[in-house]
């Protein structure tokens, strides 16, 4: 039979959750009850066998998910999927436009491209293209001003150059897809359902690994 | 981009994220979620007994803590207001399947199935005898976790497995620590008393 007064005390000692004075208090109540002894030892070896089920506790699915509302629109994330895609794209035009030794000003422009949400890829690289004709006329008066040895670039030469850029934008914007749908999978793989029966709140998902932590 | 520009790495609080979720900040989320995804399902993966359940309970807390980010009330602990949140989805979710959860803890693994339930602990996986005492054992203190009057079974969780401060748990529940104190006891009594009726010590 355990003292009812020392409850608040016996549990307070076991989640070393006591003032130093009730602390004594209990040690000294102790000393003289066996019945609180007891029951002590007893509430440690519950919290013991507790604790031993703490060590299988399940696997959680990894799913992250965005809420399908106006500032968090899912329309962002395309945004930024197809600025990531346009600078890759950027990159390698810029290295096409150093090859060609003419000049490397339009890479510039083209980093320099500010990327706007909804606007397509195909419209990008229109401007892009309309843009670097734009700096090539610019060039041609300056070259016909002061002539030089190299062949001059026509008109078409410039647009086969940019169908390649078109080209490796696209392959850029179909990895970012492919990596995108792959989480997707990956998560409604891990979760056994797919994510859109869920919850219907859920629209996109946002992937799962968060580089810089660590797994629980 | 300046590949070589390094920020200093700072770690920002539950409470700054959750300030940044409500500035608009989306990817403040994922961080939140990333950190306590893991208690978060363990603690409710033992209040409402169905793995898919648990599941379906952390995603709503999440996406109820996304759409009451401006109810978050200034000076307190993120913590806190997430175990709120996700101990009330727990009730509703016990309230709609009663019957149901009644049945399911009659199993012998009741409660949270998990992937380690169907092998054997690494320490005991060499000695079938005591592998099968380990699973029975687990079994009874889940079954007798269970039984619990639920106030009593949220306190235990919530100390036990989440190592909240009964201060804390006070706040989650919204009563006096001393009813904490006391439901606790009255909890580890009653697990003491319903193992001890099944001979495990």
């Amino acid at each position: 039979m355990t003292c009812t007064t020392w409850h608040d005390s016996l549990t307070g000692r076991l989640y070393g959750e006591i003032g130093a004075e009730d602390d004594a208090a209990l040690t000294a109540h102790l000393e003289t009850c066996a019945g609180c002894r007891e029951t002590l030892d007893e509430f440690q070896s519950v919290r013991a066998l507790l604790r031993d089920d703490e060590r299988d506790t399940p696997r959680v699915p990894r799913v992250v998910v965005l809420h399908d509302r106006s500032r968090f629109r899912p329309a962002l994330l395309a945004a930024s999927l197809l600025g990531a895609a346009v600078l890759a794209g950027a990159g390698a035009g810029a290295g096409y436009a150093l090859g060609l030794g003419h000049s490397p000003t339009p890479a510039v422009i083209a980093a320099a491209t500010p990327v706007t949400p909804g606007v397509s890829t195909e419209e990008l690289v229109r401007r892009e293209v309309d843009r670097r004709l734009a700096a090539l006329q610019e060039s041609r008066t300056i070259a016909a001003a002061e002539p030089s040895g190299e062949r001059p670039v026509n008109a078409s030469d410039l647009r086969a150059e940019f169908a390649k850029f078109e080209r490796r934008l696209n392959g850029a914007r179909a990895t970012d897809l492919d990596y995108v749908l792959d989480q997707i999978a990956a998560s409604e793989f891990r979760v056994g359902t797919r994510l859109g029966k869920t919850n219907q709140a859920l629209r996109t998902v946002a992937l799962a690994n968060t580089p810089y932590l660590d797994e629980q | 981009m300046a590949m070589g520009e390094c920020a200093a790495v700072t770690v920002p609080t539950d409470e700054d994220l959750l300030l940044a979720l409500r500035g608009g900040h989306a990817a403040s989320l994922g961080v939140l979620v990333a950190r306590w995804e893991g208690p978060l399902f363990r603690f409710v993966s033992r209040l409402v007994d169905r793995p898919d359940d648990a599941r379906d309970v952390c995603q709503e807390t999440f996406l109820r803590i996304l759409d009451k980010a401006e109810a978050f009330r200034d000076g307190a602990r993120f913590s806190t207001w997430m175990y709120q949140i996700a101990l009330n989805l727990c009730r509703d979710q016990t309230r709609k399947k009663r019957r149901w959860s009644r049945l399911l803890i009659t199993g012998p693994s009741a409660g949270v199935e998990t992937p380690r339930d169907h092998a054997a602990p690494e320490t005991v996986a060499t000695n079938p005898a005591a592998a099968y005492e380990h699973t029975e054992r687990r079994g009874a203190v889940r079954r007798a976790l269970s039984a619990l009057p639920r106030e009593q079974r949220e306190v235990l969780l919530l100390k036990e497995y989440e190592g909240l401060k009964f201060r804390e748990i006070a706040d989650v529940l919204g009563v006096a620590e001393s009813t904490v104190k006391s439901r606790m006891y009255a909890g580890l009594d009653a697990m003491r008393m319903s193992l001890a009726s099944l001979g495990i010590q």
